[in-house]
This record gives C-alpha cells, structure tokens and sequence, in this order.
C-alpha cells in the first residue's frame, strides 16, 4: 500500500495511530495554557504594530529618497519641461488674432523688383558697359 | 483538517477575511509546529511572531485562499533558519570552548557545551519531560520529515500546497512522508495501542 500518494488509502491499524496523533495534537491546541496564548495575542498584536511601523518607515524613507540629489535633479528638470509647455501654450493662448492672422498669411515679396532698373531694362548689358567707359573717361579727363 | 485521519475539523475551509482574524486562527497550530522543531518555547514564539510579521507586512493584499500556504511556507523557511543559526552558534561554542579547555586545561568542554538549542542539561531534561511522547516523536525527525507529517496529516495541506509550502518538488515530500511514517509508527504505533 502507498499512503504518499493519497493518505485516504492508508490502511486501518496505520489510520489509528496516525489518527491519534493527529488528535493528541488538536487537543494540545484546544488545551493550549492560558500563558501561552496570551504569549501568542501580544505575539500577534506586536508584529500588527511592527508590520504597520515598518510600512511607514517605508513610506518615510522612500519620501527621504525622494527628496535626495538625484531626485531634486529630476524634479528641476520636470519642473523645467513642465514650466516651459505651459508657457508656450500660454503664449500661443495670448497671441492676439492679428498677429496670429500675420504669421499665417502666405509670402508676400517686400521689395519689388521694377525697382532694380537693371533687371528691368530693355538695353543690352553691352550699353550699360560703354557707359561705364565713358563716364569714366570723362572723369579722367576733368583730373587731368 | 482535510487528513482523512481527522475529517470532521473544517476550521480551515472557510479562510477568514481579514488578515487578523486568519492569524488569530493559525497562530496556535503554528506555535505547535515551530516548538516541535525548535523546542524552545520563546524561539518557537519569535518564529511565529516573524511570520506573522511578513504576513501582514507583505501579503494582507494577497487573496485569503493564498494565505494558508502562504503562511507555512513563511513559517517553514523561519524554522529553517533558526535551526542554521543555531547549529552555527552551537559549532561556535564547541569552538571556543575547545580553546579555553586548551588554555586552562582543567574545564571539561562537554561540560561546557551547552546541549540542544543552548540549553543547560538541566533545562533540557525539563523540557524534555514537559514533551509528550508524541512531541518527542516528531522532534526526533529530520526537519523536513517533521514538516511533511505535520503538513500533510495534521495541517491538511495537499501534496503540492506542502511541497510550495517547504520548497521542494512533490515527489520529495512523498518521500520525506514516506520516511516520517515509517519512523513514527515504530515509536507511536505501540504508545497508542497501549493506552487503548
């Protein structure tokens, strides 16, 4: 007979011995001695106080760590990304309706280029060049 | 108890709500197994204070049908180490009582050495007294032979819920189980039948 696997299958004269045994220690239980079972309630009330100091000593220094130099560096940097959104969305919050308008219309060409009577003249760039040589000569000669 | 050798007790079915109110209910069985494997009633009552301790530190948010095993594995791997730290403590000892024996040349070390968890032998004698045939049983099993007996027989824990419980595969602890009857119907067969 194997009683490992299934202790159902045990047979009677093992089931009485084991059955008494597992008896003697349920009354050993029941009849446990009044200091014992108060030892075992102060037991019991101590690791409830010392489990509930533990939790929050935990929570305590994890706030100390919070609070340490790599924390304060990534709380800086939170409140610099932080500060720096809620400043572009202000901005574009108080951007008037003009200015707004402005930036958003297409391109439109400053300077107008028949002003630039170069690139606008009908005569050939061989004239504008003889030009120049002449004016310079004239030039010449008054110094001379 | 689900131990077919004591059917009728369903306490444990119904696994309390509150993490307290399942402590309160264990609290004396496990002070039975820790004294049975430690002997020793104020060591037997640190291993369950501790335990409780990591009950309700770490698993109050667990669900309470995970709180039995749960509980004696805690329970088992506290055991365990008690029993390191003393047989370490006791090899200390041994150690320095060796060497002042070498010094003084007149102190017996065995007399010296204290006997089971430290204890003086007067002390141990007592303790012994004070244990039940069936206490003495148990203890006089290797730990892990103790802790299937308990497990499975008395605490009704399942095959797998025991073997979760002392970290071991299932097929140790029907080994260790296997053992531990063996053992104990030699002692405890003929204790019962005499007082039937």
């Amino acid at each position: 007979m194997n009683i490992m696997n299934n202790p159902n299958k045990s047979n009677d004269s093992q089931d009485a011995w084991i059955k008494s045994a597992v008896s003697e220690l349920d009354s050993s239980v029941e009849n446990m001695d009044a200091i014992d079972a108060s030892r075992l309630r102060t037991a019991r009330q101590m690791a409830y106080r010392e489990a509930e100091a533990q939790r929050q000593k935990g929570w305590a220094s994890g706030f100390n760590d919070w609070l340490n130099w790599k924390s304060g560096l990534t709380l800086a940097c939170t409140i610099a990304v932080v500060a720096t959104i809620t400043l572009n969305l202000n901005l574009d919050q108080k951007a008037p309706p003009e200015l707004i308008a402005k930036t958003t219309q297409p391109f439109t060409q400053k300077v107008k280029i028949e002003e630039i009577p170069l690139l606008t003249a009908k005569e050939d760039l061989e004239f504008y060049e003889s030009v120049n040589f002449l004016l310079w000569l004239e030039d010449k000669q008054s110094q001379s | 108890m689900n131990s077919p050798a004591n059917p009728t007790i369903t306490e444990f079915d119904a696994v309390p709500d509150t993490m307290d109110a399942f402590l309160a209910s264990m609290e004396k069985r496990a002070y039975r197994v820790a004294y049975i494997a430690l002997s020793d009633r104020d060591e037997a009552l640190d291993a369950v204070q501790d335990t409780m301790m990591k009950m309700f530190l770490k698993y109050s948010d667990k669900p309470n049908t995970d709180w039995r095993p749960l509980f004696y594995k805690i329970l088992s791997n506290r055991i365990t180490d008690s029993h390191r730290s003393n047989t370490l403590r006791k090899r200390l000892q041994m150690w320095f009582t060796r060497d002042k024996k070498d010094d003084e040349g007149s102190v017996d070390a065995i007399d010296l050495m204290p006997s089971r968890l430290g204890e003086q032998p007067q002390n141990q004698l007592q303790s012994d007294l004070s244990m039940s045939v069936l206490d003495r049983s148990i203890n006089s099993l290797p730990m892990r032979q103790q802790q299937a007996f308990l497990f499975r027989h008395w605490e009704g824990l399942s095959t797998q819920e025991t073997a979760n419980a002392m970290g071991c595969s299932t097929g140790s602890v029907k080994t260790h189980l296997s053992r531990a009857l063996d053992t104990l119907k030699t002692s405890l067969q003929p204790h019962y039948e005499h007082y039937e």
